[in-house]
Order: C-alpha cells, then sequence, then structure tokens
C-alpha cells in the first residue's frame, strides 16, 4: 500500500547518501598526503534501479557502492610542505570543485523532487481513503 | 390472517426488496410474491458487504495495492444498505397500509 | 457481528500501526543522540499468520531494534527512513479507521431502520 511514498524514500535516501559522500569530497579537497602513501580519493555513489512491485512499476533506487578515485592524486611541487618528500612533491586529491559542485546542485534538487512526489502522493492517497466519506 | 412479514434476520442478513413498488396482491395471495420481492437483490448487498469486508481485511494485513479499491467497495456496500434498508421500511409501510384497507 | 474476522483484523492492525507511529516519532526525536538505536514495529506478518490460522486477535506486535548502519556518534536513526514510515502509518491509519467506522455505519443504518 501507498508505494510510491516508499518509492519516493529510496531517492531521498539515495540522494541524502549523495550529498554526504559530496560534503565529505569538499571537506577534504585541500588534504595533502606524503608521496608514500595515497592521496585523499573522492567518492562516487553508484546507484541501481530496483524493480518488480506489485503492479510491475518498479521500487526505487538504492545505493550499491561508493567507488573511489584514484590513489595517485595530483603530485605536486611544494618543498616547504612538512610532509614533501626528497624531490619536494607530496600528492593533492584529484578532486575538481566544479564538478562537485554541480553534482551538489544536481542531489538537491533531486531530493527536492523526491520530497514534493512524497507530498502529492499523500494528496493524492488522502484523496483515495476520503471516498465515500459521510455516506 | 395477516400473513406475517418475513423476519428480519441477523444484520448480516439484510433483505432489501428490490422490486416491490407494486405489491401484486393486497390479500394472503400477495404474501408469497412480497416474501418473494423481500428475498431479491439479498445477495447483493450480502455480496457487496462481504467484498468490502475482504478488502478491508486486505488493507489491515497491508497487502491491498490501491487503497481506492477499498474505499469504493465500502462505499458501494454502504450504498446498497441504506437502499435496502429505506425499500425495506417503504415496503413494511405500504403493506401494513394496504392490510390497513381490508376489513 | 461486531467480532467478526474483518472488524477484528482491522482493530489488530489499528492497535499495530499506532505502536508504530510512537517508536517512530521517538526515533525522530532522537536523530542525533549519541548511540541511539533506532527501533522498528512489525505486525503485518504476524497478523497475515493469524489471519491464515483463522483467529485475527492471535496477531501480535512485536517492536524491534533496526539493522541499520550507525553514524559517527553511533546513532543509526535514517531520517528519510523515518519521516517515509511516519507518513505511511498517518495514511495507513485514516485508512484503517474509516474501515472501522464505516462498517459500524452499516449496523448503524440497519438498526435506524
Amino acid at each position: 500500500m501507498f508505494d510510491a511514498i516508499s518509492t519516493s524514500g529510496t531517492g531521498l535516501t539515495t540522494y541524502r547518501t549523495w550529498l554526504d559522500v559530496i560534503a565529505n569530497n569538499i571537506a577534504n579537497v585541500n588534504d595533502v598526503s606524503p608521496t608514500s602513501g595515497p592521496a585523499f580519493q573522492a567518492q562516487y555513489v553508484q546507484a541501481q534501479p530496483i524493480d518488480g512491485g506489485p503492479d510491475g512499476a518498479g521500487q526505487g533506487v538504492a545505493v550499491t557502492g561508493l567507488p573511489s578515485s584514484s590513489a595517485a592524486g595530483v603530485l605536486e611541487y611544494d618543498p616547504n610542505n612538512p610532509v614533501a618528500d626528497a624531490n619536494g612533491y607530496v600528492r593533492r586529491p584529484d578532486i575538481d570543485m566544479s564538478e562537485q559542485m554541480g553534482n551538489l546542485i544536481m542531489a538537491q534538487r533531486a531530493f527536492q523532487a523526491n520530497a514534493n512526489v512524497v507530498e502529492r502522493s499523500t494528496d493524492i492517497y488522502k484523496a483515495a481513503i476520503d471516498i465515500g466519506k459521510g455516506i | 390472517m395477516t400473513t406475517p412479514i418475513a423476519p428480519i434476520g441477523a444484520i448480516s442478513a439484510l433483505t432489501p426488496t428490490a422490486g416491490v413498488a407494486a405489491p401484486t396482491g393486497a390479500g394472503p395471495a400477495g404474501g408469497a410474491s412480497f416474501a418473494d420481492a423481500l428475498g431479491r437483490g439479498f445477495d447483493a448487498v450480502q455480496g457487496a458487504q462481504s467484498n468490502a469486508d475482504g478488502l478491508a481485511v486486505q488493507a489491515a494485513s497491508g497487502q491491498l495495492t490501491d487503497p481506492s479499491q477499498y474505499t469504493i467497495a465500502a462505499t458501494q456496500a454502504a450504498l446498497m444498505t441504506q437502499m435496502a434498508t429505506t425499500l425495506e421500511s417503504k415496503a413494511v409501510t405500504a403493506f401494513n397500509t394496504i392490510m390497513g384497507m381490508q376489513a | 457481528m461486531l467480532d467478526d474476522i474483518a472488524s477484528l483484523s482491522l482493530q489488530a492492525a489499528i492497535g499495530g500501526l499506532a505502536t508504530r507511529q510512537r517508536v517512530t516519532a521517538d526515533n525522530i526525536a532522537n536523530v542525533e543522540t549519541p548511540g541511539f538505536t533506532a527501533r522498528t514495529v512489525e505486525f503485518e506478518s504476524s497478523l497475515a499468520k493469524a489471519l491464515a490460522g483463522g483467529d485475527p486477535a492471535q496477531a501480535r506486535v512485536g517492536i524491534s531494534p533496526s539493522d541499520a548502519q550507525a553514524g559517527i556518534n553511533g546513532n543509526n536513526v535514517s531520517l528519510d527512513t523515518e519521516i517515509v514510515t511516519a507518513t505511511k502509518t498517518g495514511l495507513q491509519q485514516q485508512l484503517l479507521t474509516g474501515a472501522l467506522t464505516s462498517k459500524y455505519g452499516l449496523i448503524s443504518t440497519v438498526l435506524k431502520g
């Protein structure tokens, strides 16, 4: 019953996860690591649709993984940095801020759209429940 | 002298009077067709009520996909019950009026 | 007439939904409490089993801890899941209390003649 709300709920969860991931990526955009180890690896959200509802409509989306980007990062010449190696290089994360900001806007819009569906579905279901009220 | 009106049974055994607009006979001979008329349509109201009940059980156990299925069935059952009750009381009134016309 | 299968099922479900609403409100209130474990309510499967056995009054409401993953502070309440649950529970309560009301309404209609 009321499957549209559950389906939108999976969307809310997925986009909130994406939001968390983007926030983490942006928070760590300036992490400096020594060349001996990995750079901070940005995460991506991998999502798959959930198939097969009672009327064949499909049941939403699920996060199936959080793959990471490359561990090599970007090599930067910064000899004054305390973690710089013998040649003066450090690793920085390979994160494109404009890409992250674009994703942030997409995640926000998608979350809002799903919340909107929850609201409208609630109104529709209320109308269905009110059929015959007062007869 | 007066043929007894068919007794009203348990609530679920409601008997609508679907075709009683013209009582065919005022005397005992009319009593047989009156009882028939009372019995006609009984299954329809019973069916509507038990259909609504079945959907209510599905809704309670979370198996109903579409809530409007239940509310539509419940509305139909309510309307048919109201109609049956109204027809029955009008039929009883008409019967008593006609009976009162006899000596 | 007031204890037929449909009425008993509706009463059992309405009770289960009331519990679910309280537990969901408790989860939402504790969305920031460190170490808090969200709880879920289950009665549909118990009711379905009781119905298969012919006596819906045997249905039981069960509260169990959720196995969602916890965040940094040990709190595992997922706000969107709780809001979806609260919305659905509210709609189901409206539907089922309306169903019980209309059942009583049928009896009242007949009694009034």
